[in-house]
């Protein structure tokens, strides 16, 4: 079992019997204490899709599926190529990608963790955190250094934009948590 | 149609307002609603006999009562879970369930609006109420409509003040108090008071009059929702706290300032951001929105904007675009239509 906040694009969850492949997951703080998680899920025996919404704290049945750790290869149009230790490669799908493509960039040295199921390739998912170098971002405010005030950033590579605190600037390296898309620190 | 609402009362009453109101209103349209509170004598203190007549409000089942029969709807009022007796009894009627979420005017609301969720073997929907056209919109009786029609002209020196322990009550108050020296402003008993008092080191009780430092006060008790509403339309500026109140004080159309309920991960800054921002896509007055977004932040602890303001050049425009955002709101259905109509609909394809 897994909480949804915890499912991350690439996961598989059997919903009323069916094994879906999680293609979008995006969590959204509600209010007080709760928060939401809304799925763009897709069956993996019929390949149909759906939009689902589930409480952060709803517990899922995740599928027990074969891992192996991998490092972004190269894009072969439309697919992605991925390689494990061994080298062989593995190819996914984009639309299967999820937010794995904010962060993807050449060269990128994580270590991702690519999923199969019947032994196809079906998803990616990148480490937890991970460290990306900001190309353009506001000019911070003098003084401000509580945090509490945020602006744009767009990072090195990808160009995805996310929010950052007001004392981040252009050429940092910040780390960022992939399960949520938000800042953590500057590194 | 039988409908029962489930409400769980983290603090102070704006859960329990909530559901009381809309409670209150499904009821006025014709349906046999109860509410089952975790904390009855919090939902009691803003309750009224007439409440009593139309409602069954009722303390959540223990887990040994077997005698609670599931109603064909049941609302989970912000992410609340059924206790165990209830959610054997409803998973076994298939009765229909929604998930009534917090209000907000952030986009993700617009996104998961009506949409399925699973969760332990039942299907539920979520329902978001909101601002725009893609949510739910908010709780507006009738009675509310006709009230605000007949005020809509009438001038007030009153100020309402319902706040959290806000650290900047005291300075928003003097500053309000220069747009016109004669504003009495009614501080009600609770946290508001108690902060006031606290800032002003000042030891007023519930029902006092005094002049502090120029500024005309009066301190009210705690009211139900019918005599707050009255307080509101009749007032000339309303200082509003958590999500309730803030609802009521933007459907009446005077100047609001809105202190929201803070959480620790600061997503209330978002909560706040998203609200104006929609005010401005809506209404076009980007910069009266701007002045409005900014005093709120500050309100809220997000700057120092509010110490250098002068209230004095901006009241005729902050009551216009307060005017101009209530008739927007008040152009939706209310949230119970809307609910009813999406209730009507999976009940009817159900049948199918």
């Amino acid at each position: 079992m897994k909480l949804a906040q915890e499912v991350r694009t690439g996961n598989v969850i059997m919903l009323n019997g069916n094994p879906m492949v999680v293609q979008k997951a995006e969590y959204s703080k509600s209010g007080r204490n709760a928060a939401v998680v809304k799925m763009k899920l897709k069956n993996l025996l019929s390949n149909g899709g759906t939009e689902t919404v589930f409480r952060a704290d709803d517990r899922l049945d995740d599928v027990i599926l074969e891992h192996k750790d991998c490092t972004y290869s190269y894009y072969n149009d439309p697919l992605y190529v991925f390689m494990d230790e061994e080298f062989n490669q593995y190819e996914i799908e984009k639309d299967n990608m999820g937010d794995v493509l904010n962060y993807l960039i050449d060269g990128m040295e994580d270590v991702c963790q690519v999923t199969f199921y019947n032994g196809k390739a079906i998803s990616v998912e990148l480490p937890i955190s991970i460290v990306r170098e900001v190309e353009y971002t506001e000019p911070a405010v003098k003084g401000d250094t509580s945090g509490k005030v945020v602006k744009p950033a767009r990072l090195a590579g990808t160009g995805y934009e996310l929010s950052v605190p007001d004392f981040v600037n252009i050429g940092d390296k910040i780390e960022i948590d992939t399960r949520t898309n938000e800042f953590r620190k500057r590194v | 149609m039988n409908i029962d609402i489930i409400c769980d009362v983290i603090d102070n009453f704006g859960d329990a307002g909530v559901c009381l109101r809309l409670g209150r209103d499904l009821a006025i349209n014709s349906n046999n609603v109860r509410i089952f509170c975790n904390n009855i004598e919090s939902i009691n203190k803003i309750t009224t006999t007439k409440d009593h007549d139309l409602l069954k409000i009722l303390n959540w089942p223990d887990n040994n009562d077997e005698t609670y029969i599931a109603a064909e709807v049941v609302i989970q009022a912000f992410s609340v879970r059924l206790p165990q007796c209830m959610f054997e009894k409803v998973k076994k009627k298939k009765s229909l369930i929604i998930n009534l979420e917090y209000l907000t005017a952030e986009k993700f609301a617009e996104d998961c609006h009506k949409l399925p969720s699973f969760s332990d073997g039942m299907e539920s929907f979520f329902f978001f109420p909101g601002f725009s056209e893609k949510t739910g919109s908010v709780v507006i009786e009738d009675q509310l409509r006709n009230k605000i029609k007949d005020n809509k002209n009438k001038s007030s020196k009153n100020v309402s003040v319902f706040s959290y322990d806000n650290k900047k009550l005291l300075i928003l108050i003097n500053k309000l108090n220069m747009i016109d020296p004669q504003f009495i402003f009614n501080i009600f008993e609770g946290k508001a008071l108690d902060i006031f008092n606290k800032l002003s080191k000042e030891n007023l009780k519930s029902e006092e009059k005094t002049v502090y430092k120029d500024i005309n006060i009066k301190t009210l008790k705690m009211v139900n929702h019918e005599e707050y509403d009255d307080i509101l339309i009749s007032s000339a500026i309303n200082l509003v706290r958590g999500e309730d109140s803030i609802v009521r004080a933007m459907l009446v159309g005077k100047p609001f300032i809105w202190n929201i309920y803070p959480t620790d991960d600061n997503a209330h800054l978002d909560k706040i951001n998203a609200l104006f921002n929609l005010m401005n896509e809506k209404l076009g007055l980007k910069d009266d929105i701007e002045i409005l977004k900014n005093i709120t932040l500050s309100y809220n602890g997000f700057s120092d904007f509010l110490e250098n303001f002068d209230f004095s050049e901006y009241y005729e425009k902050w009551k216009n675009l307060s005017y101009l955002w209530s008739e927007y709101l008040l152009s939706h259905d209310s949230l119970t239509k809307n609910l009813l109509s999406f209730i009507g609909e999976k009940l009817s394809k159900d049948d199918k």
